[in-house]
């Protein structure tokens, strides 16, 4: 049997905003119900996050608001560093470098070139101030792409895979529609061939039709490439669609984790269960 | 004789609803079955009685309480589909072990010949390749041609079924569970969708499949295992097989060796007794 390695390992990630006296991470979670520290009143985001992505594979993290999902991204894509735990990459220094212990070129390097980061909120992932394209190239500039010629092929071809019309290219992204934003944010996102795209709640707040040309998107590029992804989101029917295998969280825990029909059909945790039950 | 392809041992699933003040619901227990390498067994029992359950515990999209489900992999190797880690088993639905579940879920927006061919094409054939396999199965299942470009979802229900077993069989599984595959249809259309599973298993496919229509469990299915109440209470050949020629079964579990040569009674023991005893994909 191949024994295949992860892309992606994550150990006993946290992330603790305040003073942390040292009993915050026994004293919060699911079971305590909160996860604000009683002792020192610190606000635990998440604590033992451990997972493993796989390449070609989706995984999805669902929970509501505040349940840590998005601070697991961040900590992932480096905008936030943690306070506890390692994380792994495949791609980078051969599997055997902490991302969490990195200088500057290497972290520009991760975020730049080796993974990919959709925002919820286009703002956070695009320069609206300057073009679609340019802030393709702005990316690709990051990671050292210096023709100008290549570039600009690079740009159209992602652009025209997450079918922005090209014309609007040179278009600056603050007077295109949510969905075109959003479909911008994915291709310059991929468009220095990250193995791992991390993606946070890539449709709420878009209608519903364009959420559907969205989601589409991603399918397609699932099929077409063997890129890993991590799908945060609150909808359980995006989960559903777009990812094999699911972790819930739950006061900055991980609850329960599964293939996703399971964690859908036969969900375990009581807070699982209560989250499948108001939806369907 | 060869070890089954599939070893159910205790299997037992309880759901325990935290949102009902941790009530317990039994689905089944207790449930040992042998399915032998080539070979069809039916489940039967009445609603309720925990058929779709123990499928979905087999395909693991229930986890069992207890007990072990042990298949035994192209490769040789056995796997605890009760217990194997999660990439074990999405691996091994990829390849190996197909569901064809009572309701259609396919993906939104997918044209329904592109819901067939996908898994074919995801396997590594061609997508081209993967549609010509697909036509011929909707061919095969008489699903008007114009539809083959619309959505599932618009479809009725006895068109949609279609194309879940379409959708399963375009990879040739190794096992195959099955859960009432035929019980949106018609005489015609479940004739077809027979003849088809027939094949398949001709082709080298186990299978284990809930049927509630005696006559194609007849057809279909070397023993049929009855589950009552969340216990299986009784391994046989189906009702009508001829008892001359096949040796009977004890009517407690485990399931008995000559189930594994159920498969040289097939089509003489049914012979004239049905409609869909069509000869075409016989083999004995």
């Amino acid at each position: 049997m191949v024994i295949e390695r992860p892309l992606l390992r994550v150990r006993g990630l946290g992330k603790i905003h305040g003073p942390a006296c040292g009993r915050c991470v026994e004293l919060t979670g699911p079971e305590a119900g909160t996860n604000r520290c009683p002792m020192c009143g610190s606000v635990v985001a998440c604590a033992d996050v451990g997972f493993e992505v796989y390449r070609g594979e989706t995984l999805g993290v669902v929970g509501e608001s505040g349940s840590g999902k998005s601070t697991v991204l961040q900590c992932l894509y480096l905008d936030q560093q943690p306070t506890a735990g390692s994380a792994y990459l495949g791609t980078f220094r051969d599997g055997d470098g902490d991302l969490f212990r990195t200088g500057l070129a290497e972290r520009r390097d991760l975020r730049g070139r080796l993974i990919g980061m959709v925002y919820q909120n286009p703002r956070d992932g695009l320069n609206l101030q300057i073009s679609a394209g340019g802030n393709i190239a702005e990316r690709l500039l990051a990671v050292r792409w210096r023709r100008v010629d290549r570039i600009r092929a690079r740009a159209s071809e992602y652009l025209e895979q997450t079918e922005v019309p090209l014309d609007r290219m040179d278009d600056l992204p603050a007077r295109f529609s949510g969905g075109m934003q959003q479909r911008v944010q994915i291709s310059k996102a991929l468009a220095s061939e990250p193995g791992l795209v991390l993606l946070d709640e890539l449709t709420t707040g878009l209608d519903v039709s364009v959420q559907a040309g969205v989601l589409d998107l991603v399918r397609r590029l699932q099929r077409r490439s063997n890129v890993a992804m991590v799908v945060v989101s609150h909808d359980l029917g995006v989960i559903r669609l777009l990812a094999g295998r699911t972790m819930v969280m739950k006061h900055g825990r991980i609850v329960e984790a599964g293939l996703t029909d399971q964690v859908l059909e036969d969900p375990q945790h009581p807070y699982s269960q209560f989250l499948v039950s108001s939806v369907t | 004789m060869t070890a089954p392809l599939l070893s159910i041992r205790g299997l037992t699933k309880r759901f325990t609803l935290h949102i009902l003040g941790a009530k317990v619901v039994v689905a089944f227990r207790d449930v040992d079955l042998d399915v032998p390498v080539g070979g069809f067994i039916g489940l039967a029992g009445t609603s309720g009685s925990g058929k779709s359950s123990l499928l979905k515990c087999i395909y693991r999209t229930y986890l069992a309480t207890e007990g072990a489900a042990r298949y035994v992999g192209d490769d040789g190797e056995t796997v605890d589909l009760a217990r194997a880690d999660d990439r074990a088993v999405l691996r091994l639905r990829r390849r190996e072990i197909g569901y064809v579940a009572q309701f259609l879920r396919a993906s939104p927006r997918v044209p329904a010949l592109d819901v067939i061919a996908g898994p074919r094409a995801d396997g590594g054939v061609g997508l081209e390749q993967a549609r010509t396999e697909a036509r011929e199965l909707l061919d095969r299942l008489r699903l008007p041609r114009e539809l083959w470009d619309s959505y599932p979802i618009l479809f009725s229900g006895g068109e949609q079924q279609r194309v879940n077993v379409a959708r399963a069989l375009i990879t040739r599984p190794r096992l195959l569970l099955l859960d009432e595959p035929t019980s949106a249809l018609d005489a015609e259309n479940q004739a077809a969708v027979v003849a088809l599973l027939r094949e398949t298993r001709a082709g080298g496919t186990t299978m284990l499949g809930v049927f509630h229509d005696p006559r194609i469990l007849g057809v279909l299915c070397d023993h049929v295992a009855t589950m009552r109440d969340g216990r299986l209470v009784d391994v046989r050949p189906p009702v009508g097989a001829d008892q001359r020629v096949r040796p009977s079964a004890p009517r407690a579990r485990p399931i008995p060796a000559a189930a594994a040569e159920g498969r040289t009674h097939e089509g003489r023991t049914h012979e004239g007794r049905t409609r869909w005893s069509a000869p075409t994909g016989e083999t004995a």
